[in-house]
């Protein structure tokens, strides 16, 4: 008996660490639709995961109290953990479906994409994904998706490098001279390749100076922020870094850049992939960086983008939204447009309402590619740096908006 | 008769399921040294370790000094005054001799009083400084010795002591064994393969014959005894036929 | 040509030392306990919240930042103390796949609970003023922050050391780790020795995670990323020695750094080229035997 207390408290202190993503099964009456949302709520993507529900849950909710979808009816979301590998996603897309649950949305790794969009593909169900904007998997690029009961919502990887590189090379025609940081996966060394390769597009002379290449998962990079350091050359003028890397990988560079002075030391940092939630942890220290992104609050002057701010504001403790909010909002929209489009929620009359759906942004109008099964939506240059005085510890300098180059 | 230092009665232990010892009985006066023979597998080392409360489960009585210790934990009973010295010595290589001494001392809350230790043992003098890997095999019992007197213990376990030692030392430590007593007030049980030694050291003897206690009596007439001395520990009578077999 | 050499032994160092400031703490715990624990990295993340969290993201000045550090370590070193009586004091004697379980069931549970407590946005800690920013010395530029982090790395790998050896704490200690059994029967508290090395080993973890916390950002991926690179110092060092972790540590950042500046292609296979080099050359480690078994 005495030894017994110790395996159950480690059960119930597991239980309650591992267990907490509360998934409410989609036990649907007849007058709600649920939509399963699939995101990390552990470890080191958690945050990015909770951005992705919270948007989603802003615009349900926004289209709940505009009296719901398909002649009124609700719209609900059940989450399930999106885990750390293609096998957990993949899993928790098998428990929606056999719970009934067959209007799938999220997903934030590419990776965990490739799993499960075929396993979807087998299935009665159909998903809308987030941050899943790798080339392989949707059809951006060749008009045509993969998958057909796959649709996307996030900016392809490339195309977010490729705008970036555009507005770099006009607004910054000296800097030539670059180092590149970027994690050492397909969607990295892409970034940095495209970026590169729109750079001398628009006939500016790259000269690579290093290109460090780190895991994903690792968080000290000392040795590359000393190596980039030493090896600086040219005037301050022609120097620039490019990371292609996100979250802690982005963060933990500016800090340990920041140790040696490395921002100053160069015209410009660029960054394609999400950055904004970075700049903000960074307490209003985060140094001037330019960054390519599906979205910035401050880049699109529109009632439904003030209306999207101060509805995530309420749920955020007044934070505002950053890109992985915006993919979760924007696969809230599509379903409500298709549901209503198709008069129901049955997945079938979805699916094919979603393709070719327009409906209302907080960019402007956007389409789901009919065949393509992705969503237009542009990307967004976004100039910013840290400032202590403003609420979240960032000021946006300026944004540019570039308009989406798929099909 | 004088007072008991240890009482030992009914005492059982077991490995896991297998029981080595079948109630066997004890009993040491204060300043007496008792031998405790037996074949290989008797269960000598058995009885210390159940004394000390180490590996094998135990059940029955062992009173010290006036005190039940068989249920206390082992650091317990050491400071309550009884001392191991187990058959491989187990000095700890890392620390020098000193440290080795200084230790045993500090955990019965003991001054080290270097002095009487070298006294006693005489070589340990020149070793003080070395590490306990750089000791050789006597070398190393002479220290096991000194670091189970160095907390002052009323009782020592001796296991084995002169496993492995030449004639020579041998001889050296049959004089520091035979004046702990009355050096330190201390009592001993002495377990040896090596009759002639416990013999010469010992008032009484107790005999163990697989885990049962097969003999108790004065040393005197177990050495007068070669009946005794070969029903008890010669060895078993595979060997003997082996040897038939030779001729 | 000399000043990247320069910059990347510089480097290296500066690397290395936070490494063994974390490592150090396993090492120890190894030592003694013969126990991997997995769990170290959730200790060190720990560390680097509870700092954030008394210091609420801006340390202000050195005073402060002591204050912060040792509230750190003490805190993780009670966790530590509570983990090795609820936990590991009971699985000892246990084969070490049954130990290795548990701390990782451990680190599991602490991460769920760093979660519960600090949520999942990513924390950042500016940097004290004074330890901000870079100064040049022979043409290479050295982050002033890196020289406080080999300083304090240098004091506790010297602190350490005479812990062990010149103390009668670390008499015991060496004792205990090397032979149970006999200290307890020689009168030795084994349990206290053990649990205060647990507690120490943690409250290491617990001071490195504020130490570093500055440059990182403080998430829940700090725990398997640490681990990791703890757990390969404790190999490359050999299991259980001081002074093997120091070196394996200073190893690891300069080859890291080497690669990075020289064969930036290796760079992120640095540490497993390290281990298994090791492991096939010299299985036991570096220095291959636990502070307790001999002199080193
Ligand atoms: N650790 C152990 N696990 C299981 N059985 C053991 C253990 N130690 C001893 N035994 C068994 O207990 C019995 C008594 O062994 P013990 O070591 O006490 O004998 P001994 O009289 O000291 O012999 P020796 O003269 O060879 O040292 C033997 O049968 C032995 O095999
Ligand atoms: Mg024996």
């Amino acid at each position: 008996m005495k030894k017994l207390w110790i395996p159950i408290t480690g059960v119930v202190l597991l239980t309650l660490s591992g267990c907490s993503a509360g998934s409410s099964t989609g036990s649907s009456a007849d007058s709600t639709i649920t939509i399963g949302m699939i995101a990390p709520t552990q470890g080191a993507y958690a945050e990015i995961g909770k951005n992705i529900t919270d948007g989603f849950q802003v615009a349900i909710d926004e289209v709940n109290a505009n009296g719901g979808v398909a002649g009124g009816k609700q719209l609900a979301m059940a989450t399930k953990d999106e885990g750390s590998s293609p096998q957990t996603a993949t899993q928790a897309a098998r428990d929606f479906t056999s719970n009934g649950v067959n209007l799938l949305g999220g997903l934030f790794s590419s990776a965990d994409c490739a799993g499960v969009d075929p396993v979807v593909e087998q299935s009665p169900a159909i998903l809308v994904t987030a941050s899943c904007a790798s080339d392989t998997l949707t059809g951006g690029i060749s008009g045509t998706s993969p998958f057909k009961r796959t649709f996307g919502v996030a900016v392809r990887d490339q195309a977010n490098a490729q705008a970036l590189a555009e507005v770099m090379a006009q607004k910054f025609p000296n800097v030539t001279n670059y180092d590149a940081f970027g994690f050492d996966y397909s969607w990295g060394h892409e970034t940095w390749q495209t970026y590169r390769d729109g750079l001398t597009a628009a006939d500016v002379a790259v000269q690579v100076n290093s290109e460090q290449f780190v895991p994903l998962s690792a968080s000290d990079f000392h040795s590359q922020v000393a190596a980039i350091s030493g090896g600086l050359t040219g005037p301050v003028a022609s120097r620039g870094i490019f990371l292609a890397t996100f979250g802690a990988g982005t963060s933990g560079f500016l800090k340990q850049a920041q140790a040696y002075d490395l921002p100053s030391q160069v015209a410009l940092i660029a960054n394609s992939g999400e950055y904004y939630n970075v700049a903000r942890s960074l307490n209003g220290q985060a140094p001037d960086v330019w960054n390519s992104y599906d979205y910035n609050w401050a880049a699109f002057n529109t009632t439904m983008n003030t209306q999207f701010v101060t509805d995530y504001g309420k749920i955020a403790n007044g934070a505002k939204p950053v890109g992985w909010t915006y993919q979760g909002y924007l696969i809230g929209l599509s379903y409500a447009a298709a549901i209503n489009k198709a008069g129901s929620g049955d997945p079938e009359a979805v699916r094919t309402a979603l393709e070719g759906v327009s409906f209302d942004a907080p960019s402007g109008s956007l389409t789901m590619g009919a065949a393509s099964h992705q969503l237009s939506v542009p990307s967004v240059i976004s100039h910013t740096v840290g400032d202590s005085t403003s609420s979240d510890g960032v000021k946006v300098i300026e944004t540019q908006v570039v308009p989406y180059s798929g099909k | 008769m004088t007072a008991k230092t240890l009482t030992v009665s009914h005492l059982e232990a077991w490995y896991g399921t297998a029981q080595a010892l079948f109630g066997i009985d004890i009993a040491v006066a204060e300043r007496e040294v008792v031998g405790l023979l037996g074949r290989n597998g008797a269960g000598k080392s058995t009885t210390f370790k159940a004394i000390m409360g180490i590996e094998a489960r135990r059940l029955g009585t062992i009173v010290f000094q006036d005190r039940e210790i068989s249920r206390l934990r082992t650091e317990t009973i050491a400071r309550s005054g009884v001392a191991w010295v187990p058959p491989d010595r187990r000095i700890f290589p890392a620390l020098s001799v000193r440290e080795n001494l200084a230790l045993a001392a500090r955990a019965r809350r003991q001054p080290l009083d270097v002095d009487r230790l070298v006294d006693a043992v005489p070589i340990l003098e020149r070793l003080l400084p070395r590490r306990g890997y750089q000791l050789s095999g006597g070398e190393k019992q002479a220290v096991a010795i000194a670091r189970a007197l160095a907390g002052k213990p009323r009782l020592l376990l001796l296991d084995e002591p002169t496993e492995g030692l030449s004639p020579l030392v041998v001889q050296q430590l049959h004089e520091s064994i035979l004046s702990l007593p009355a050096k330190f007030d201390v009592s001993i049980i002495l377990a040896e393969q090596n009759l002639q030694f416990v013999l010469s050291l010992t008032s009484r003897v107790y005999v163990l014959d697989t885990g049962r206690m097969a003999h108790e009596g004065s040393s005197t007439e177990f050495a007068n005894s070669t009946g005794l001395q070969h029903q008890l520990l010669s060895v078993a009578s595979t060997s003997d036929s082996r040897s038939h077999a030779d001729h | 040509m000399f000043g990247q050499i320069f910059a990347a032994l510089v480097s290296g160092i500066a690397t290395g030392m936070p490494l063994f400031i974390v490592a150090s703490g396993l090492t120890l715990i190894y030592g003694v306990m013969r126990v991997l624990n997995f769990a170290h990295g959730a200790f060190f993340m720990i560390g680097a919240f509870l700092f954030y969290n008394v210091l609420g993201g801006v340390t202000g000045s050195i005073s402060l930042l002591i204050v912060g550090l040792l509230i750190a370590a003490l805190s993780v070193g009670a966790i530590g103390a509570v983990s090795e009586v609820a936990v590991f004091r009971r699985l000892y004697a246990r084969d070490h796949t049954t130990t290795l379980l548990a701390s990782y069931a451990l680190l599991l549970t602490l991460d769920g609970l760093v979660q519960q407590i600090w949520g999942v946005s990513p924390r950042s800690q500016t940097q004290l003023p004074a330890f901000a920013g870079s100064f040049q010395i022979l043409g290479v530029r050295v982050a002033t922050y890196d020289v406080v982090l080999i300083g304090v790395g240098a004091v506790l790998a010297i602190g350490l050391t005479l812990l062990l050896q010149r103390t009668s704490f670390g008499q015991t200690t060496r004792a205990v780790a090397h032979d149970q059994t006999m200290a307890r029967a020689l009168g030795l508290h084994a349990r206290g020795v053990q649990l205060a090395v647990f507690a120490l080993g943690a409250a290491l973890a617990g001071l490195a995670g504020g130490l570093i916390s500055p440059l990182l950002s403080i998430d829940p991926s700090l725990a398997p990323t640490f681990v990791v690179q703890s757990f390969a110092i404790v190999i490359v060092g050999g299991l259980g020695s001081m002074g093997g972790a120091l070196i394996a540590a200073l190893l690891i950042g300069l080859l890291d750094s080497f690669a990075v500046t020289f064969f930036p292609g290796f760079a992120g296979f640095s540490l497993y080229i390290a281990v298994t080099l090791v492991l096939l050359l010299r299985p036991q480690g570096i220095f291959g035997a636990a502070f307790a078994s001999r002199e080193a």
